[in-house]
């Protein structure tokens, strides 16, 4: 009996499997590479006339992407193409542009997320809540804000990339590894987060076109003339786009930009440039390149004041005067006048603050996090209270290395 | 008659609650998502232990008192033939529920992730169909596989855990306790309900190879479950933060979506998908083992294997029936419905046999 069972359920199974067997030949949802588009870069516009969203979309082209030698960027087909659609929703306008597109668009490899200016105005939270809800989308995408015209931006070449996305980001990366020009927040995870915690405003890196005059750049260009070596990249990322929630309010320029660096303990790299001393026409630039800072609150009653304490070490990587003094006095001075420029940079980026009235630097998520008991007495007023924020910097700046001579050449 | 002939070791015992109890840890981190604890969900999941532990407790000891009898046969001896057959139908019917919540969660997930064509059914049917092989099999192959899962199982579990941690803010996790207690007190509601999973000891204990050792298995395997709940409380705050982690379907799994290990190490959510497939596999068929042993026992069957079809398609169904849809599952967990629902259930019959035990005991019967 029990080995007619055992039998009867070997042939049960065999029937249940054999026919699984036609599948693993293809994909699950018969959607083969071969009929889908991938998005690389995603932009978000509004049209203020219409009231509608537009989606751009840059659509990496197999054709295009270079798989040898011979086929460069440029070398025949364009390697990407940008699509636009409208819609009342961000789902709409994908859908819109599947109209007119030959693929079916997939969303999973999106690289960089980027808004446009009357998009940021206009608020985040629809394209937001669109991202954090669809299945394909990630939070390890990029977020920027554009400023210039975002379509042409997507249409845009870059001289060593071939897609756009990928250009951004590297172009991102060197940046937050070399400098100190946009703030830290690389992934839409970061602008979550930003979003949601109390005390901090939103601050996303921006892009800004550059275009040379009488120069027309991507697609226009016609995918067939060769790339010229001199063209400079399209791009320009520097700076920061500051929000009141989900609201474009404003913008920090590089100099700001270090200075919420300092503050929120986000400086890689930073190169500064002072004269030589007794050679007022001769320069020679500093290196910070470890960095550490660390703030804390004082509160007593409505009034907040914020220590921080900034320690930076920079080396010396070239000097044009022509000799390097290597007394005691040289090396205070350049150390009193690095923390003269990193003072100021903080100065700067809180004056614009205050002025926006946006506490981008998370002084109340500091709190919030640190003496919850006073958050919850201040939060109410915190955005009169946040202008009054007395801030006192201690910057601790020192050089340290000076490079592998000591003297600068002696020519004849 | 009824005898319990096949046979488990504890360590096998502790591989089946690990993975039953750590499954629903990554399947929607109730901790966070049941109510407004956020960044106190780790505090909340310390308190779950303990909590949960008690419950433990009170499961295992009764069990113990009759080592070789499971809850069907020793309700009957404590309460008497008719009630005793009438309380014992809670746990059956728990059993049931379980195993179609856990079925229905598992749908869900990969239908909105991965699978939004397919019907559940397909999805479903096919773990439904190899749980009720390994239970037609018997309780030994159960327990062996539970010992192959259980490394693949903790390893997808850990490197899913570990992974983030490259990028996790531990900031987030402050402040503390910045909204009373109330809130992580609240918290641990749901989790702690949800130990009725532990309920399979009614069932699983006179199969156990050390009856006497079962319950300090089945407190360690909740030690450990516990640990990976804390650990996965805290890498989910500080990852994604407590309002994207509470607002998320299935937190951990947005975490492992969320994360850029490097440029060319992304994109890793086969290994909780894969660790929740295993684990849901072993929990299904240990509901349906102590399901189908249950009711025959009821019934006075000798052979619970042919139960197993008809009651895999009720369990299916219900799964499929029982919500409409996700945020249905979701509110269900919401800890004013789940915890009197499930703790009635587990609790209630388990208060009455413990009162027969005591008052039979000062009868000195036992």
């Amino acid at each position: 009996m029990m080995q007619k069972n055992i039998f009867l359920l070997r042939l049960l199974l065999l029937g249940l499997f054999l026919p699984l067997l036609a599948f693993p030949t293809g994909c699950w949802d018969r959607r083969e590479p071969s009929l889908l588009g991938v998005v690389t870069v995603a932009a978000f516009d509004y049209n203020p006339q219409t009231g509608m969203l537009q989606v751009i979309a840059q659509v990496a082209n197999p054709l295009g992407i270079s798989t040898g030698e011979n086929s460069g960027p440029g070398g025949g087909e364009n390697p990407f193409w940008v699509v636009k659609a409208d819609g009342h929703t961000v789902y709409e306008a994908i859908k819109n542009i599947e109209k007119v597109s030959t693929r079916k668009l997939i969303w999973s490899h999106l690289e960089a997320v980027l808004f446009s200016e009357t998009m940021a105005t206009e608020g985040l939270r629809p394209v937001l809540d669109y991202i954090d809800r669809e299945r394909q989308a990630r939070l390890i995408a990029r977020p920027f804000v554009v400023r210039g015209d975002v379509r042409q931006l997507l249409e845009s070449k870059f001289p060593l990339e071939e897609l756009g996305g990928q250009a951004l980001i590297r172009q991102l990366l060197t940046i937050r590894m070399e400098d100190a020009f946009m703030p830290e927040i690389d992934s839409l995870l970061r602008l979550f987060h930003h979003l949601t915690v109390p005390g901090v405003e939103l601050i996303l890196p921006r892009i800004e076109m550059q275009v040379e005059e009488g120069e027309d750049n991507g697609a226009k260009n016609g995918g067939n003339s060769k790339m010229k070596t001199g063209r400079p990249n399209p791009v320009k990322i520097s700076g920061a786009a500051l929000f009141r929630g989900d609201r474009l309010s404003g913008y920090f320029d590089e100099k700001e930009i270090a200075g919420y660096l300092w503050i929120t303990e986000n400086i890689r790299r930073q190169t500064m440039v002072f004269t030589c001393p007794g050679e007022a026409d001769k320069y020679l630039t500093v290196e910070v390149y470890c960095s550490s800072s660390n703030l804390k609150a004082e509160v007593q009653g409505d009034n907040v004041r914020m220590h921080l304490f900034v320690r930076a070490e920079g080396k010396l990587q070239d000097f044009a005067g022509l000799k390097l003094p290597l007394d005691e006095d040289f090396r205070k001075s350049l150390n009193r006048r690095m923390a003269t420029v990193i003072h100021n940079q903080i100065d700067t980026a809180l004056l614009k603050a205050r002025e926006l009235n946006l506490d981008i630097f998370g002084f109340g998520y500091e709190l919030y996090k640190n003496r919850p008991q006073d958050w919850k007495r201040l939060e109410e007023k915190w955005p009169e209270i946040f202008s009054k924020v007395e801030v006192e910097p201690n910057v601790h700046a020192i050089v340290r290395c000076y490079g592998l001579v000591v003297d600068p050449i002696r020519i004849r | 008659m009824f005898l319990f002939t096949e046979k488990i070791g504890n360590s096998q015992l502790f591989n089946i609650l690990f993975i039953m109890r750590t499954t629903i840890v990554i399947s929607f981190l109730p901790v966070l998502t049941t109510t407004q604890a956020l960044q106190d969900a780790w505090l909340a999941s310390i308190i779950t232990f303990f909590l949960s532990a008690l419950c433990v407790y009170l499961i295992g000891r009764l069990a113990l008192i009759f080592p070789d009898k499971s809850i069907i046969q020793y309700s009957q001896e404590l309460l008497g033939s008719w009630p005793g057959r009438l309380f014992s139908l809670f746990y059956p019917g728990l059993f049931l529920f379980m195993g179609a919540t856990d079925l229905r969660i598992y749908g869900e997930l990969l239908r909105s992730v991965f699978l939004p064509e397919t019907p559940l059914i397909v999805i479903q049917s096919s773990i439904v169909i190899a749980a009720v092989m390994v239970v037609y099999a018997g309780l030994e192959p159960l327990g062996r596989m539970a010992d192959l899962i259980f490394p693949v199982f903790t390893l997808s579990i850990l490197f899913t855990l570990l992974f983030p941690v490259v990028e996790a803010d531990f900031g987030n996790l402050q402040p503390v306790l910045y909204n009373g207690w109330r809130p992580v007190l609240f918290a641990t509601l749901t989790p702690v309900a949800i130990i009725a999973q532990y309920a399979h000891l009614t069932m699983l204990i006179p199969s156990v190879v050390e009856p006497q050792k079962a319950l300090r298995s089945a407190l360690s395997s909740l030690l450990w479950a516990s640990l990976i709940l804390v650990f996965a409380a805290l890498i989910v705050v500080a990852v994604l933060g407590a309002d994207e982690g509470a607002r998320a379907a299935f937190p951990v799994f947005k975490l492992i979506r969320a994360i850029r290990i490097s440029e060319f190490l992304e994109r890793i959510e086969a290994f909780p998908t894969f660790a929740w497939g295993l684990g849901l596999f072993i929990t299904l068929s240990v509901n349906l083992y102590s399901l189908s042993k249950g009711l025959s026992q009821l019934c006075r069957l000798k052979n619970h294997r042919h139960l197993l079809l008809p009651l895999a398609v009720i369990l299916s169904t219900l799964a499929l029936q029982g919500y409409s849809d996700f945020l249905e599952i979701r509110s269900f967990f919401k800890p004013q419905v789940a915890a009197p629902f499930v703790f009635f259930l587990l609790l209630f019959p388990l208060a009455v046999l413990w009162t027969a035990y005591f008052f039979k005991k000062k009868d000195s019967v036992f």
